[in-house]
């Protein structure tokens, strides 16, 4: 017995010496790790970082509701823990009121943010004052698998729902693909990204300017309808879309078991030409036009993500100097290259290589008429939970539609703003 | 002062005063506490207010529909976990009890669920359960029980029971272990007057070692009460957060959403002391048993 | 009924019958218990394309021990894994460790005094202590949060460690009161006869005896100290994350990933699972605690 003690001890007193080793400045970055870096991109540039100022870096890194999840109470806390954190599209409303962030536009200078997309500056600055740099300039494009339509005879890919859902069936019938699609629809954000990209490809929104729910109108419930039937009706949603993460269906639609993906992110098209993680090398290419109900309609997403300084922070020199090594145009270029993400600077959409690489950037102009946000209000987070709930209860027929729909109604309305 | 302190009630404040502090620092006080968080509004999202506001957040739970069907399937998930795994525990402990070759060794074995901890018990079974590649799929297709592959955590209808299912694997161990001990105080003697009497095994196991085992399995129906309304959440933010839709809420994880996901510190205060006293209510009752029941009273 | 009980009855008593029906049942006890966590072994083995084949492989043709490796020292998508999983083992051996260590010390006095001393509102003190092991830590982490966070202590070692020790202890000191039970009081009135003082005989008398359950009481604390989850995961942030809530992250930020992810859950179940097996006798002690002599 005196032996497990002494092990016991011996083993306290080896890993207490172990902590006091840690020294020097090190800065705490909190990013989700998802579907955009598959690859580990960030970690490996947080080494680079390392190795050139000598400040350490330490990523926390989990889903993007699990991050969400742990840095809201922080924040709101005044926890000095973290230095650079995650700053989502869904969260500028909340932290313009909050004020938990510290205004960048002092670190930046003007001449740095000039040449970024000014919409990407506009969209994380509030009151005058700039609090994001973006990271991730999730813009969503509807991919498919050329390769799968050419066998089928299929020559066009589809332009409206209903098209989608009769070239999806010829795809099955031929057995070409197991499903048309597969979506991220776990409970969590993605399902409630999901819920406002389908009502705006039906012409709906969930909230209107004033911030009051029309969950009601025939366009939401119509959107509502309709994503029931393509798992209930139609079956060309994969039904395991009800557990999976955005990650998962990533790696269905890599491992060639389905033939489209109508809200795809840019660093999509990069994997599914990187036979390490890809079954179908040079076969995904870009649809001209999102899907929408009509011709006229179509809908994709737009997700920013941009990282910024809590005013908490103990080291905010070294904070930026993070942000700004993320974000240089050098190393966006090379994030690009990496993980065939979008760039934040306006000249990289012309950069001839990149141009090579991702001949698809030319409709960049053409896809920013159908790209949508997430609503902003300070509530965000409630809402788009009780929202998430109701859609599940539909997707999973423990209500109809029309019962689903009232219920979010009555959820939104007893939400105290 | 002195003799006092040299005294046996002397001493004996003094060795319990260490402990006292600390664990009433960290769980009386913070009880108290949070009855007071519980009756004015904090919602970080606008941190500088903090407004009493009376009894406003117990009134805005009790009419919550929600809440209701967190605290019954609260209940549903602590009746059937306990329920069955005390039932296979008290077979599997009726099993090693016997006489056969490597008893040491299975005994020994049975304690393993028990070590892993929440997280990668919840984590295993997600993946053992999973849709598209796990395990339980592919064993029951193999078996020709079903013809293809099922999302069994997509249906809000069975949800809880797969998370239940999850649970009663790592809790069984501990009803195993209890009666097991228990069992082996029993004096072989009883069973040998009973055999002399002509007693079949069923009418032993009926009318010697039940009656025994009643007060073991009282506690253990108390005790395991408590540990898994405490633990539902661990396991449930591992397999489901809940979902599908809210089918798999159970309390804890509604108090944790609407604190840490809401932000509202205030009313998620009034529904954690609900829960207090929830539990509470178990707490007089295992009490209760301690000071009835014999076999705890030669401790004490 | 009766019929049922002598057919039973009938069946049993062809003994070998009878040990074929035991040992049936012990297999399947023995495969129930074992069967779910080798497959998270075996998940962690594999090669990806094999375990993600229709139906599984149950056996890997080609095990390798890539992703222990990846994750132990580092690989080319996971460089910084390796890292953060040192840290978190570092952190979960610290606090569970000094929780364990702080229990023991307390709470092997408090359980001696309540076992052996008397003194008014004994009973009732003892009882409530007991009582707090049931509150679940839900319904206290706001004020516990909020009070850490005012004190500066959320994401330390310390916070957690004082937060850890007020869960344990309540259990340590019901482990420790079996033991004391079993010491013969005998030997402490010896003692005391010969001029040793109520604290010089528990120092040099008591505890000495006492120490296979202060062992077995101590591996018990830490198990359960190393498992917690919940109020790791409030509690932490960044620098002080334990097993429990990396792990947890991993099964999200390898979401894909299953050999990864197994592997972080076989490897984080290796501390607890070994000394749960090893030193099974005095966990079942444990766990059986003041409830049964035996």
């Amino acid at each position: 017995m005196r032996k497990v003690l002494s092990v016991l001890v011996a083993g306290l007193i080896f890993s207490l010496l172990g902590c006091v080793a840690l020294a020097g400045v090190e800065i705490t970055v909190i990013m989700p790790d998802h579907e955009a870096d598959i690859l580990g991109y960030f970690e490996q540039k947080a080494v680079e970082f390392e190795q050139k100022t000598g400040t350490k870096v330490s990523i926390v890194s989990a889903s993007w509701d699990r991050v969400a999840d742990k840095l809201l109470p922080a924040l709101a806390a005044g926890s000095s823990a973290y230095d650079v954190v995650e700053f989502d599209n869904c969260w500028v409303a909340q932290f313009a009121e909050t004020e938990w962030l510290l205004p960048l536009e002092n670190y930046a200078g003007t001449e740095y943010i000039e040449d970024m997309l000014p919409a990407l500056n506009g969209l994380f600055s509030a009151k005058g004052h700039l609090y994001g740099v973006t990271w991730n300039n999730d813009m969503r494009f509807f991919m498919y698998n050329a390769r799968m339509l050419k066998e089928a005879g299929i020559a066009d890919p589809p332009s409206t729902w209903n098209e989608l859902v009769e070239q999806s069936r010829r795809l099955m019938a031929a057995g070409t693909a197991k499903y048309g699609f597969i979506e991220g629809w776990e409970m969590g954000q993605a399902l409630a990204n999901a819920q406002t990209v389908f009502a705006h490809s039906f012409g709906g929104r969930l909230l209107d300017e004033r911030g009051n729910p029309t969950l009601d109108s025939s366009e939401c419930v119509g959107a509502l309808q309709f994503m029931v039937d393509l798992l209930h009706k139609y079956r060309i949603v994969d039904p395991a879309s009800l557990t999976s993460s955005q990650e998962v269906s990533q790696n269905v639609f890599l491992r060639g078991d389905t033939a489209f993906f109508p809200q795809a992110w840019p660093g999509l098209y990069r994997y599914s030409r990187n036979p390490e993680v890809s079954n179908i090398v040079e076969e995904v290419e870009v649809a001209p036009k999102p899907l929408g109900v009509t011709k006229g309609i179509g809908a994709a997403l737009s997700l920013p993500e941009a990282l910024a300084i809590p005013k908490t922070s103990k080291h905010p020199d070294e904070a930026w100097a993070f942000i700004q090594f993320i974000t240089n145009k050098e190393t966006n270029k090379a994030q690009s290259l990496a993980i065939g993400s979008l760039p934040i600077w306006t000249e990289l959409f012309t950069d001839p290589e990149l141009l090579k690489l991702y001949p698809y950037w030319k409709q960049f102009g053409k896809q920013a008429q159908y790209l949508h946000g997430l609503p902003q209000v300070t509530w965000y987070s409630e809402f788009s939970h009780v929202c998430t709930v109701e859609v599940m209860n539909a997707l999973t027929q423990v209500k109809t539609v029309e019962e689903a729909t009232r219920d979010m109604m009555t959820a939104v309305e007893a939400i105290e703003k | 002062m002195k003799r006092w302190l040299t005294s046996s009630a002397g001493i004996g404040y003094l060795l319990i005063l260490p402990s006292l502090v600390v664990i009433f620092s960290i769980i009386i006080w913070p009880i108290l506490y949070s009855v007071y968080i519980s009756f004015h509004k904090l919602y970080l999202v606008r941190p500088g207010e903090f407004p009493f506001v009376g009894l406003e957040n117990y009134i805005k739970i009790s009419r919550s529909p929600v809440f209701w069907a967190a605290v019954g399937r609260t209940f549903y998930f602590t009746g059937v976990s306990v329920g069955v795994a005390i039932i296979l525990g008290l077979g599997i402990a009726l099993v090693l009890n016997q006489d056969f070759k490597g008893r040491a060794f299975v005994r020994g074995l049975i304690i393993l669920p028990w070590a892993l901890s929440s997280v990668v018990n919840g984590m295993m079974w997600k993946w053992i359960y999973d849709g598209s590649y796990g395990a339980l799929n592919g064993f029951l297709l193999q078996l020709g029980w079903i013809d293809s592959y099922k999302v069994w955590l997509a249906d809000p209808r069975v949800a809880m029971n797969f998370v239940v299912m999850a649970e009663i694997w790592k809790e069984t161990p501990v009803g195993v272990i209890f009666i097991l001990a228990f069992l082996q105080t029993i004096p072989s003697s009883l069973y040998e007057a009973a055999k002399v009497d002509g007693a079949s095994p069923w009418r032993r196991f009926r009318y010697i070692t039940l009656p025994l085992l009643k007060p073991i399995i009282l506690l253990l129906i108390v005790l395991k009460s408590v540990w898994a309304i405490r633990d539902s959440f661990d396991i449930v933010y591992m397999i489901t957060r809940g979902g599908p839709a809210e089918s798999t809420q159970v309390v804890t994880f509604y108090a944790y959403l609407t604190t840490f996901k809401f932000l509202r510190f205030g009313y998620g205060a009034a529904i954690s002391y609900l829960i207090t006293l929830i539990i509470l209510v178990f707490a007089v009752v295992y009490m209760r048993l301690v000071y009835t029941e014999t076999l705890y009273a030669e401790t004490i | 009924m009766r019929k049922v009980e002598m057919k039973i009855t009938g069946f049993l008593k062809h003994l070998p019958a009878y040990q074929v029906l035991i040992y049936t049942l012990v297999v399947l006890i023995f495969l129930f218990t074992i069967v779910p966590f080798c497959w998270l072994i075996i998940s962690s083995i594999s090669i990806k394309t094999e375990l993600l084949s229709v139906p599984p492989h149950w056996i890997p043709k080609n095990p390798t021990l890539r992703s222990y490796k990846e994750i132990l020292f580092g690989g080319t998508r996971t460089t910084r894994a390796a890292r953060y999983f040192k840290q978190a083992v570092g952190n979960s051996i610290i606090v569970a460790g000094s929780a364990t260590v702080l229990c023991l010390v307390i709470g092997s006095i408090a359980s001696y005094s309540f076992t052996r001393l008397r003194f008014r509102g004994r009973h009732s003190l003892l009882l409530m202590i007991l009582a707090t092991q049931m509150i679940p830590a839900v319904a206290i982490i706001i004020p516990i949060y909020v009070v850490m966070m005012t004190l500066r202590l959320l994401d330390t070692h310390l916070g957690l460690f004082i937060t850890y020790s007020s869960f344990v202890l309540p259990l340590t000191i019901w482990i420790m009161m079996g033991y004391f039970q079993t010491i013969p009081i005998d030997i402490e009135d010896a003692a005391r006869i010969d001029g040793c003082s109520r604290l010089g005989t528990l120092v040099r008398i008591v505890l000495p005896l006492a120490a296979p359950g202060l062992a077995a009481t101590g591996i018990f604390a830490f198990i359960v100290a190393w498992n917690e989850f919940f109020l790791a995961l409030i509690l932490t942030q960044a620098a002080v994350k334990t097993l429990p809530v990396l792990v947890s992250e991993f099964s999200t930020k390898f979401g894909a990933d299953y050999v990864m992810m197994s592997t972080g859950g076989v490897l984080a179940s290796l501390p607890p699972v070994i000394l749960a097996l090893t030193f099974q006798k005095y966990i079942i002690k444990g766990l059986t605690g003041g409830a049964i002599k035996g």
